[in-house]
């Protein structure tokens, strides 16, 4: 199922133009974050740094809960109600979903790494930013395609699939912001600018641990969602 | 007579360190270069090493440090110069000898320095007047000095107002510190010449008598007899003349009366106003405003970044159908091939920063009236990509310090000067090089000519003159160009010019205020881009634009 996935996302036209329109995206804000010359890096610079990495985690995690929702559709990806349907058990289903959205996660902050490192690496900052920075996009993109599979069995009306799509991304980017301090670090572009401007990792990475939690918690979600589904009469 | 020489503001010497003298007579002004003398005894085994001293910062920031490399055979006492500028005169800094086989031979706490504004230099053997020189205690001071303390580099003088001549025993100046006076002289200097008593001996030696406009020799009855050269300036009665000349942008004032004594009547009208005036400054201060705002990533890096980019996005759509039917295997090796890319992009980062870092510098060369040579000065700043190490090298002559204290080190040789740091820096540096272009101009301002040596090009240059100006083509070698009336334009008329608008609207603005510029009519503006004046910045060479200010000529 996760290769099935995969291969939809990474081999059909519609997915390789999603990686080169995000890989462009990277690169313009990479040019964009150019700092006038190398021995001046200030604060203004340090948030055109935070720009890119920002662009990158928010590209990663709706490109990943796009797929796994159908807001994108892939050619060949089977979505939950398919699965519902197919003999699969419940948990392989859910941890197939969950990896498949974890993977393509995982796939897209690795190509776009040289980017980023390129970026990093100008300004001369230290490495370690683009890898936590890496990690924290990786486990909001794997949460994101949890609960986007999850959506995708969940509500059957694509508008109204879309409309919660959408208000989920809002809750994660803009809502957690507005959470008094320390609970808004849970924001991930809050914890980005915690790494670009010094801070420890430790604290970005309890957040992309609570992310990871998520998509544990998205997957058993998934394998509830299809317990329920075959439980109902007509189904299978 | 006894020799008024300074008493050593000696300190305790431990170590390799004999003697230390700092400033003149211990008297020294915060921020300008200041002579240091050491005597440094080395050890058994000889010593090849370096003394340094650590000015201190007056904020408690970094130290900066002059350093100069020390060379003795064993046992030896050798005395070693080094220019250093302080900003702390109850703490100026340490000094530490270093040997290359031995280590720290010594470190030792610089005396406390007397802070004066201006200094009045007197070779004299008997106290001068210092009412006439309009000195106190607090911002001038006349420092009576022994030749053989005259600092070897002209830039040492920064804070003297005014060098007096009266008694100078030659054997003990040696060829740099006559070539010093002679070029601090060109470069902005002053100097008053007088007999002792009825004794000229210090006026027709080779340090003072090159500068003087009169040559000076005692008559009969010991009268002194004054022949003033051709455009000298002759004022005063007879027994209390004096003649006045420029040379290159100093004065040289020589009196036919001893200074120590009273003012002979008729004198008294003769005071030298320009001998009154502060020091002239190194460099001036609005230099620094000139300096380009940024040294940003070289084009062709910019360019080459961009293609590499677009290249790998092409890349990734061929690796992405890989992965998409190479099951995990595939996968793998994209995740491979993206961390492989990663590691070219550190690569390609760390030669972008190598070729993005460097100095930025407003270089000016003011070729000086009526002399072969030219006063270049430079405001530089180096772009250092944070926490990378730096070696500026500059050739030998230039003095070079930061504008403010800041953690640099800067080694003088004879043959370069090292800048060492790892983070930004503005300095400045000053130098006398050769002059390398000259022009003259009709008197109508039709023609003008204008040659530049080695076949240097002059490029987008300009003739100046009563705040209209002319352009004129790029020059290499000789050329005789007509102007054209229509032609000319107002200064504030021209387009914004590259390299450096800015220090070329500042060069415009200094002709037509500086005193003595201002009192030449015509002048020659143009970029080059003289190898003479080239640095390097760890071990790649770079030449910086230079604007070149000639006076020019009248052509027949």
């Amino acid at each position: 199922m996760t290769r099935g996935d995969l291969r939809a996302r990474l081999g059909s036209s519609r997915g390789r133009a999603v990686q080169t329109l995000y890989l462009l995206l990277c690169s313009v804000f990479l040019f964009l974050s150019l700092p006038p010359e190398v021995g001046r890096v200030e604060r203004r610079d340090a948030h055109l740094l935070l720009a890119l990495l920002a662009a990158q985690l928010v590209a990663v995690t709706y490109l990943t809960s796009a797929f796994a929702s159908g807001e994108v559709a892939a050619d060949g990806e089977k979505g939950l109600p398919d699965l519902v349907l197919s003999a699969f058990p419940a948990r392989t289903i859910a941890a197939g979903k969950a990896l498949s959205g974890a993977l393509y996660a995982i796939y897209l902050v690795l190509i776009a790494s040289p980017v980023v490192v390129l970026a990093v690496a100008l300004r001369g900052a230290s490495l370690a930013i683009a890898a936590w920075a890496g990690v924290l996009a990786a486990a909001v993109g794997a949460a994101a395609g949890a609960w986007g599979a999850w959506l995708s069995g969940r509500i059957a009306s694509e508008f109204t699939r879309s409309l919660v799509h959408w208000t989920l991304l809002g809750t994660v980017f803009v809502g957690t912001a507005l959470l008094p301090p320390p609970w808004s670090m849970i924001n991930p572009i809050r914890a980005l600018d915690w790494l670009v401007g010094g801070g420890a990792p430790a604290g970005p990475l309890g957040v992309a641990a609570c992310y990871a939690a998520l998509a544990g918690v998205g997957a058993l979600a998934i394998g509830a969602h299809v317990r329920a589904a075959r439980a109902e009469p007509g189904a299978g | 007579m006894a020799l008024l020489a300074p008493a050593p503001s000696g300190v305790a010497a431990p170590g390799g360190i004999v003697a230390v003298t700092v400033g003149f007579d211990g008297r020294a002004r915060t921020g300008a270069w200041t002579p240091v003398w050491v005597d440094v005894k080395a050890p058994a085994h000889g010593l090849e090493g370096t003394l340094t001293v650590e000015a201190a910062s007056p904020a408690g920031g970094p130290a900066t440090r002059y350093a100069v490399p020390v060379r003795a055979g064993p046992d030896a006492v050798v005395r070693v110069f080094l220019p250093a500028v302080f900003h702390n005169a109850r703490a100026p800094g340490v000094l530490t000898l270093d040997d290359a086989a031995a280590g720290r031979l010594a470190r030792v706490a610089l005396p406390r320095l007397r802070p004066v504004d201006e200094i009045v230099l007197a070779l004299s053997r008997a106290p001068l007047d210092g009412a006439r020189w309009r000195v106190d205690a607090q911002r001038a001071a006349v420092v009576y000095l022994s030749a053989e303390h005259l600092p070897p580099v002209w830039q040492a003088y920064e804070a003297v107002r005014v060098v007096v001549v009266r008694d100078l025993d030659e054997r003990r100046v040696d060829e740099a510190q006559r070539r010093a006076l002679h070029q601090w002289v060109l470069a902005g200097g002053r100097l008053v010449a007088m007999p002792s008593g009825d004794d000229v001996r210090a006026l027709s030696g080779p340090t003072v008598r090159p500068l003087l406009p009169a040559v000076v020799r005692v008559g009969p009855r010991g009268a002194i007899v004054m022949r003033a050269e051709a455009g000298a300036q002759v004022d005063g009665p007879p027994g209390a003349r004096v003649v006045r000349a420029r040379r290159g942008r100093g004065h040289v004032v020589l009196w036919e009366w001893d200074g120590s004594g009273p003012t002979p009547a008729g004198a008294a009208g003769t005071a030298d106003e320009a001998m009154l005036q502060p020091p002239v400054p190194a460099v001036p201060p609005d230099l620094e405003g000139t300096l380009p705002a940024h040294r940003p990533l070289p084009v062709p890096v910019q360019v080459g970044t961009a293609v590499l980019v677009l290249a790998y996005v092409a890349a990734v759509r061929r690796l992405s159908r890989f992965a998409a039917g190479g099951g995990a295997l595939g996968l793998a090796t994209a995740f491979g091939m993206a961390l492989l890319a990663a590691a070219g992009a550190v690569a390609l980062a760390g030669a972008a920063r190598r070729a993005a870092s460097g100095p930025v510098a407003s270089v000016v060369v003011e070729h000086l009236r009526g002399t072969e040579h030219a006063r270049v000065l430079a405001v530089v700043r180096t772009v250092a990509a944070p926490g990378g190490r730096y070696v500026l090298r500059l050739g030998a002559g230039v003095l070079v310090r930061p504008t403010t204290p800041t953690g640099v080190t800067v080694v003088t040789r004879p043959d370069s000067v090292d800048v060492v740091g790892t983070d930004s820096a503005r300095l400045v540096a000053t130098a006398l090089g050769p002059a390398r272009v000259r022009g003259a101009l009709d008197r109508a301002y039709t023609r003008a000519v204008i040659e530049t040596a080695d076949g240097l090009r002059l490029e987008r240059a300009w003739i100046h003159t009563a705040g209209r100006v002319h352009p004129l083509p790029t020059v290499a070698g000789r050329a005789v160009l007509a102007l054209d009336a229509a032609r000319w334009a107002t200064r504030d008329r021209l387009a914004r010019t590259e390299p450096n608008h800015a220090l070329l609207a500042w060069a415009f603005s200094l002709l037509e205020s500086d005193a003595i510029l201002k009192a030449h009519p015509a002048w020659l503006l143009g970029w080059m881009r003289d190898s003479a004046f080239s640095v390097r910045w760890n071990g790649r060479v770079e030449v910086p634009w230079q604007l070149v200010l000639v006076p020019l000529g009248v052509a027949d």
